[in-house]
């Protein structure tokens, strides 16, 4: 390091070599916070996602997290959408209050949450509207995918007591066996894989604040968690398949949870594509499948909402597809507004049938 | 392994870091070693089986090159690259084109097609003429031939550098410099932009509409082959950028690639500014050895159809690629019948560039779809008024908008310059500067999240 400069006993440099270096790492730390600024700026209107912590301060689990309350959020990630968390850490346009009854009780994953959907079109959005005397309550949340839905319920009806209704979702009558015996063994399953698992459990906590401040970050993050989570997934070969046996048990297990204090509704909206004719196939589940899915569902005395026929006849007759958004793949991802609006009509017609 | 991957980013810091210790401590042979052994490396991560077959082509090309005064050996040189690009990539093509006239299925054979070998094949043929035609001494030095060849910027996709512009690049002590540097790094950033941002993006949208063009739209199905003439141009050119920043990291310089094609006022044109390494390309040694201008009128004509029709078929083994090249032909022959004079009307110039976008764009259609049938019911469904799904993507226009601000940033450059033609640039800042290096660290930080992290190659690599 000395071998060119002189240095003399005074700490002084009298050759000023190193004064260039100094001012060009000054110029790119400069730089630097300057385009960190530049781009949380610009990651607030790209995609302003809600913050995710453990669901610690309830005693018992509804779900396994749930997001920072009274935080507003955009997305832009898929169609774009804002909204803001309600007081429970849910996305509700309504506060939670323990005092006003909750009729309806939707549960599910990131399609009931509304991810990537304006607040307002929302199926919870769409069926407060519909039904007017009644008080819909959404606790759907990334993630929480049908089997820890049903994991869950128990501690959900004893939180929010609903009166007429809980009504669950999926988009996949088969799982693999291994998930449906977690289901019946357990109450609640292990922690399922959020933003503040993993790296955040780890590191010290003012990074944490840090990153939790920072939307950048936290898009870069997911960009990282895209590209891993697309080898993991290739690697996993457990069989998925449609276990009647066990299905019928889970079925039953949920009738006997709810104990005949609601109804039970269970909403199945698959998966579709175009194949080069035009013409809308559904993925997943075959067809074979879904019925003897809704006559387990008979037996155990819920309602299972097909929206497949709906979905086919709003391709055909408007061209309407019910996943995917202008800046993502046709036909793909999560419900868009079309989606939701969709399924709230038909859950409507269920509930107002059933009346 | 891509350009853009994490693998190639180890790749490259590695070889960065390799080169500079070696120039440092070493001669500048331990650096064409070096930068040889990565290359094949580069080359091998695909399949090392190919490493094999470039290994002959150069071989062969080198010692043809010697010969070059025996008439028999300097044949074998042309013959051999174009046997083996002849057999790899459009064996199995013709023989089921035959199979489909005789009506009787010949079967197919298991080849695997090389990545790259187009342009490697190009390449060694442009040193094997150019050694015949004395443009060049012959490269004595098996190393730097072999160098000159497998260099793995521009390996797999292009740039096709010419051996007269890189061989003497060798001989001369080219070093990796904090110029050089500053300067490569913001072309490989800026390409990344143009592939993984933009290109990746319109290609989610192009490949459902292509698949499934019966259930769009009309207006979708405008939009999408709108969208196709983007995702080529930024997948392509953000490519040649990658290739030429990578090489000017190392201290070598490519020839620009493009040069914004779609201002071009004719196709005459278009082609000086598309793809410009494969045009200079097939215009100094199949148009011009086939005559060129030189026999008449008629002979111009049905050489630059010829040269088309071929240039067709070299982008891909598919009749669909042949007759892309055959309307690129007819409307070249068109161009030279007009005989265009420049003009200085704002209107006529808009009309003009208008019109040539148009017939590029509708060719286009040929070249992506799979087959006719395709192609016939995207081109249908545009001119019935096809009902159907309505996707307004909104990376179409956002890349539209991305070539709106580029093309304005070069017309005002241009105009400052005094320049007659518009000329396209490399958006490079002064990373000495704050200013400068802010600009580059935020199209750091849009890469990383905006990229698109699904699968997606580069639509030249099939080439």
């Amino acid at each position: 390091m000395h071998k060119n400069s002189n240095f003399r006993g005074g700490g002084t440099y009298r050759n000023n070599s190193y004064k260039p270096k100094i001012n060009y790492c000054f110029k790119i730390l400069v730089s630097c916070m300057l385009a960190f600024l530049i781009l949380e700026f610009i990651s607030r209107f790209y995609s302003n996602m809600p913050y995710s912590d453990k669901d610690e301060s309830s005693s018992f689990k509804v779900t396994d997290y749930k997001y920072e309350p009274m935080e507003n959020y955009t997305y832009a990630l898929e169609g774009y959408g804002h909204g803001r968390i309600n007081n429970d850490g849910y996305v509700n346009i309504e506060d939670y209050d323990s005092n006003k009854e909750v009729n309806i009780l939707m549960v599910g994953s990131s399609q009931f949450e509304a991810f990537q959907v304006d607040i307002k079109d929302s199926v919870t959005a769409k069926l407060n509207e519909m039904l007017e005397n009644k008080f819909v309550y959404n606790i759907g949340i990334s993630s929480n995918l049908f089997p820890k839905s049903i994991s869950n319920i128990s501690p959900a009806i004893s939180k929010y007591n609903p009166t007429d209704y809980i009504i669950l979702e999926m988009a996949d009558v088969k799982y693999s066996d291994k998930e449906l015996i977690d289901i019946l063994e357990k109450e609640s399953n292990d922690k399922i894989s959020s933003e503040n698992s993993g790296l955040l459990n780890s590191v010290k906590k003012i990074i944490k604040y840090f990153y939790k401040q920072s939307l950048f970050l936290r898009l870069v993050r997911r960009q990282l968690d895209e590209l891993t989570s697309k080898k993991t997934t290739s690697s996993k070969d457990e069989e998925i398949r449609f276990n009647e046996q066990l299905t019928w048990e889970i079925l039953n297990k949920i009738k006997n949870t709810v104990e005949n204090k609601v109804k039970v509704i269970i909403v199945y909206h698959p998966n579709l594509s175009l194949d080069s004719s035009g013409n809308l196939q559904f993925l997943n589940s075959e067809k074979e499948d879904v019925e003897r899915f809704s006559k387990l569902c008979q037996e155990n005395e819920i309602y299972f909402l097909d929206m497949s026929n709906r979905f086919r006849e709003e391709y055909e007759k408007n061209y309407i597809l019910p996943y995917g958004f202008n800046n993502t793949t046709i036909g793909k991802g999560h419900l868009n507004k079309y989606g939701h609006n969709m399924i709230a009509e038909e859950l409507y017609k269920i509930i107002k049938g059933a009346e | 392994m891509s350009f853009a991957s994490i693998d190639f980013i180890i790749f490259f810091i590695v070889v960065i870091v390799g080169t500079l210790i070696i120039q440092k401590f070493f001669s500048k042979r331990v650096k064409e070693v070096f930068l040889l052994i990565a290359s094949y490396f580069f080359y091998g991560y695909w399949d090392w089986r190919f490493c094999f077959l470039l290994m002959f082509v150069t071989i062969s090309s080198y010692f043809t090159a010697k010969y070059k005064d025996k008439k028999g050996i300097y044949v074998l040189g042309i013959v051999i690259p174009l046997v083996v690009l002849g057999f790899f990539k459009y064996f199995n093509f013709f023989l089921t084109s035959f199979s489909n006239i005789v009506g009787h299925n010949l079967g197919v054979l298991n080849i695997i097609l090389p990545v790259g070998i187009s342009f490697y094949t190009f390449q060694a043929l442009s040193y094997v003429i150019d050694v015949k035609r004395n443009k060049i001494p012959v490269e004595n030095d098996f190393i730097r031939l072999a160098l000159y060849l497998s260099f793995f910027p521009q390996l797999v996709a292009g740039p096709i550098v010419k051996a007269k512009d890189f061989l003497p690049q060798l001989k001369e002590e080219r070093k990796i410099t904090a110029d050089n540097f500053k300067y490569g790094i913001q072309l490989i950033i800026f390409g990344l932009f143009k592939k993984i941002v933009l290109a990746d993006h319109m290609s989610v949208f192009i490949d459902e509409v292509f698949f499934a063009p019966s259930a769009f739209h009309w207006t979708t199905l405008l939009l999408c082959i709108v969208s196709y003439s983007f995702q080529i141009y930024f997948d392509f050119s953000g490519y040649s950028d990658i290739a030429i920043g990578c090489a000017k990291c190392l201290g070598y310089d490519f020839n620009c690639n493009f040069n914004l094609p779609y201002l071009s006022q004719n196709v005459t044109e278009f082609w000086r500014r598309w793809h410009i390494s494969l045009s200079t390309w097939l215009k100094e040694y199949l148009y011009i050895p086939l005559g060129g201008n030189r026999k008449g009128k008629i002979r111009q004509y049905i050489n630059l159809f010829i040269t088309m029709l071929l240039g067709g078929l070299w982008h891909g083994a598919n009749w669909t690629f042949v007759f892309w090249g055959g309307l690129n032909g007819l409307a070249l022959c068109f161009d030279k019948m007009l005989k265009h004079k420049k003009s200085k009307n704002i209107i006529k110039i808009c009309f003009n560039i208008f019109i040539t976008y148009c017939f590029i764009t509708f060719t286009w259609i040929f070249f992506r779809a799979e087959n006719f049938m395709i192609a016939w019911k995207v081109i249908k469904g545009i001119f019935t008024l096809q009902n159907g799904i309505i996707h307004n993507f909104f990376w179409s226009y956002l890349s539209l908008l991305v070539m709106i601000i580029a093309t304005v940033c070069a017309i005002i450059k241009s105009r400052k310059l005094k320049n007659d033609s518009i000329n396209g640039y490399y958006p490079v800042v002064n990373l000495n500067n704050i200013l400068g290096l802010t600009i580059f660290l935020v199209m750091c930080g849009l890469l990383l999240i905006l990229a698109f992290t699904g699968e997606s190659p580069f639509v030249y690599f099939q080439f």
